[in-house]
């Protein structure tokens, strides 16, 4: 069940790992990566648990105890040939919607400072949609296991090609920054292939001592993939019922827009953690949103953590066509147009809450270890964050236990 | 019924008993690591006083700068902050990891432990924006890289303190 070349990676990481440490560094060319090695395991067994949509599996019905759910290894290279200049490549291995481990190139981009606060960057650059969206896959950088699936699952994209530019300036006692960015994405998830060839974003952080404080402004023009466009040219063939159907559905060429806020208190011994999310395609399919609040605090070397999350929006029906209207012959079809778009209905809003217990223990200085028990419970006749079951069967909820290795170097 | 007393079974098994281990081995093994570091806290606690007292922050006497204030320390040394307040470039240099000064230095100065640093600055380094400090081994190297580059910014036990650096903060 283990793949040979994460393993392989996995363990070539710790190896490089040690070896780097002991060099000194030079300044100029960093040799850095962290990786996570998890296994996690869910008590519904007829539906697989997917907090984050860009996996096609999880715990449950096709895993007894995922290995891969939360594993990942990623090495980055950076190099600042001047003052002004950086450059940073990284790639990451982890399993992809289609099961393989192709690596990919998470970030590749250049950043130039034309002054101590203004700098500019183009390549595959980081989304800041949320708190911690942009070191999501970091691990070690996280209090919990993995981020909060209610509000991280609604914008899982973690990149974008394009330019980025960011304002950061002191006012007393605080930093402010403000980064601007345009580019583009592709993701594979359960809906097919979605192409965002434009999305333009603000991003505004504060911090001041223990407090950060987080917004941000997303915009995206998607153009859905295959799965979307037969289900909207069936419809089309009904003739204007039809049409009118898939023109109140279609969000192809629409703007969707998603704003996120955040505030983190983390004063040393303890932190306390709250994010909420809210965002629409521009379509019947409404909006969807997502928040969670979480607390922990640091005994030595182990830092127990709360969270409770709630995802909400979309709707329990679909307004498709109406079957009396058509001959009886066509009823099947009909039928079998309305439960596509009602399954696209439930996978575009997962109306879920998890309440999380959880403890991270930092075993040694790059290496921590975490524990994480979700109790899952689906809302208002939702699949939630659950995935290949059979047909018409709807997952009530789930216990899901996890535990994962993290390390940097 | 069965039924209800498989799955409670199921549960059990699939649920409680893998749990139940880990939180055994987590007993037996935390006692173990939480003594280590408590010793080495011991150790350390023992001239806690007198090193604490001692570690203070130092640029090159060519530098402009003659004193700092405890939210500057903190920015440079947290990567927020890449300039002086005369607008000068500051490049921060650590002390090597594991090293006592550096340990005090993060929890006194900047007000963190040493993991909750290293968590810092691993979300600015896998995210692009920037690089932990470079470090240096000890106070000698610390007290001739700062005094060597007017840019740069450090910290060391004040009795290694000498002509060619100024105390900014301490």
């Amino acid at each position: 069940m283990y793949n040979r070349p994460a393993v392989v990676l996995f363990l070539s990481c710790l190896t490089l790992s040690a070896a780097v440490h002991a060099q000194p560094n030079n300044g100029r060319w960093s040799f850095n990566g962290y990786g996570t090695l998890g296994a996690a395991h869910s008590s519904e067994r007829r539906a697989d648990y997917i907090p984050n949509p860009v996996n096609s599996e999880g715990p449950g019905r096709s895993y007894r105890w995922d290995p891969l759910l939360d594993s990942r290894a990623a090495l980055q290279v950076s190099v600042e040939p001047n003052e002004k200049l950086y450059g940073v490549v990284q790639v990451v291995v982890e399993k992809r919607f289609d099961g393989k481990f192709k690596p990919k190139v998470e970030w590749a981009n250049l950043q130039y400072s034309l002054s101590p606060s203004f700098s500019v960057r183009a390549g595959r650059i980081a989304l800041g949609t949320y708190l911690v969206s942009d070191h999501r896959k970091v691990g070690y950088s996280l209090p919990w296991l993995r981020p909060p699936a209610e509000l991280y699952q609604l914008v899982a994209i973690t990149n974008s090609d394009g330019v980025g530019f960011t304002y950061q300036h002191d006012f007393d006692n605080s930093t402010y920054s403000l980064t601007t960015h345009y580019g583009s994405n592709k993701a594979e998830e359960f809906v097919g292939l979605l192409e965002a060839s434009n999305i333009w974003g603000v991003v505004n952080q504060i911090e001041r001592g223990p407090l950060t404080l987080h917004a941000s402004y997303t915009a995206t023009k998607v153009k859905y993939g295959p799965i979307f466009q037969n289900l909207w040219s069936g419809y089309r063939a009904f003739g204007p019922a039809g049409a009118s159907v898939a023109q109140r559905y279609d969000a192809t060429g629409k703007w969707s827009p998603f704003i996120a806020a955040g505030i983190r208190y983390d004063p040393g011994n303890w932190f306390a953690m709250a994010e909420w999310g809210k965002g629409d395609v521009g379509s019947d399919f409404d909006n969807r949103s997502g928040w969670y609040v979480s607390a922990g605090y640091r005994v030595g070397t182990v830092s127990p953590y709360l969270t409770f999350a709630r995802a909400d929006g979309g709707h329990r029906s679909v307004n498709g066509l109406n079957a009396a209207a058509f001959p009886a012959a066509l009823a099947p079809a009909v039928a079998s147009l309305n439960f596509g778009l009602l399954e696209m209905q439930q996978g575009y809003a997962a109306r879920q809450q998890t309440t999380s217990l959880g403890a991270r223990w930092d075993v040694i200085p790059s290496v921590v270890a975490k524990l994480q028990i979700d109790h899952i419970k689906t809302r208002k006749e939702s699949i939630g964050t659950f995935n290949n079951m059979a047909r018409g069967y709807r997952p009530r909820g789930a216990d899901v236990v996890s535990l994962t290795v993290d390390f940097v170097f | 019924m069965t039924g209800k007393i498989d799955q409670a079974v199921g549960l059990l098994l699939r649920l409680v008993l893998p749990i139940a281990l880990l939180v055994m081995v987590l007993v037996a093994v935390l006692p173990a690591f939480a003594q280590s570091a408590f010793a080495a806290d011991g150790r350390t606690g023992n001239d806690n006083a007198s090193l604490n007292d001692d570690i203070v922050v130092i640029v090159s006497s060519l530098n402009s700068v003659k004193t700092l204030t405890r939210d500057h320390v903190e920015d440079i040394f947290l990567g927020r902050m890449q300039q002086f307040p005369n607008e000068q470039r500051a490049v921060p240099i650590d002390q090597a990891e594991g090293l006592a000064v550096r340990e005090h230095f993060n929890m006194e100065m900047l007000g963190r432990t040493s993991a909750q640093v290293r968590a810092h600055w691993s979300r600015i380094l896998f995210t692009g924006r920037g690089r932990p400090p470079r470090s240096v081994a000890s106070n000698e190297d610390m007290l001739h890289a700062v005094a060597a580059d007017t840019h740069a910014i450090g910290y060391i036990e004040r009795r290694f303190v000498d002509d060619s650096v100024v105390v900014v903060f301490e």
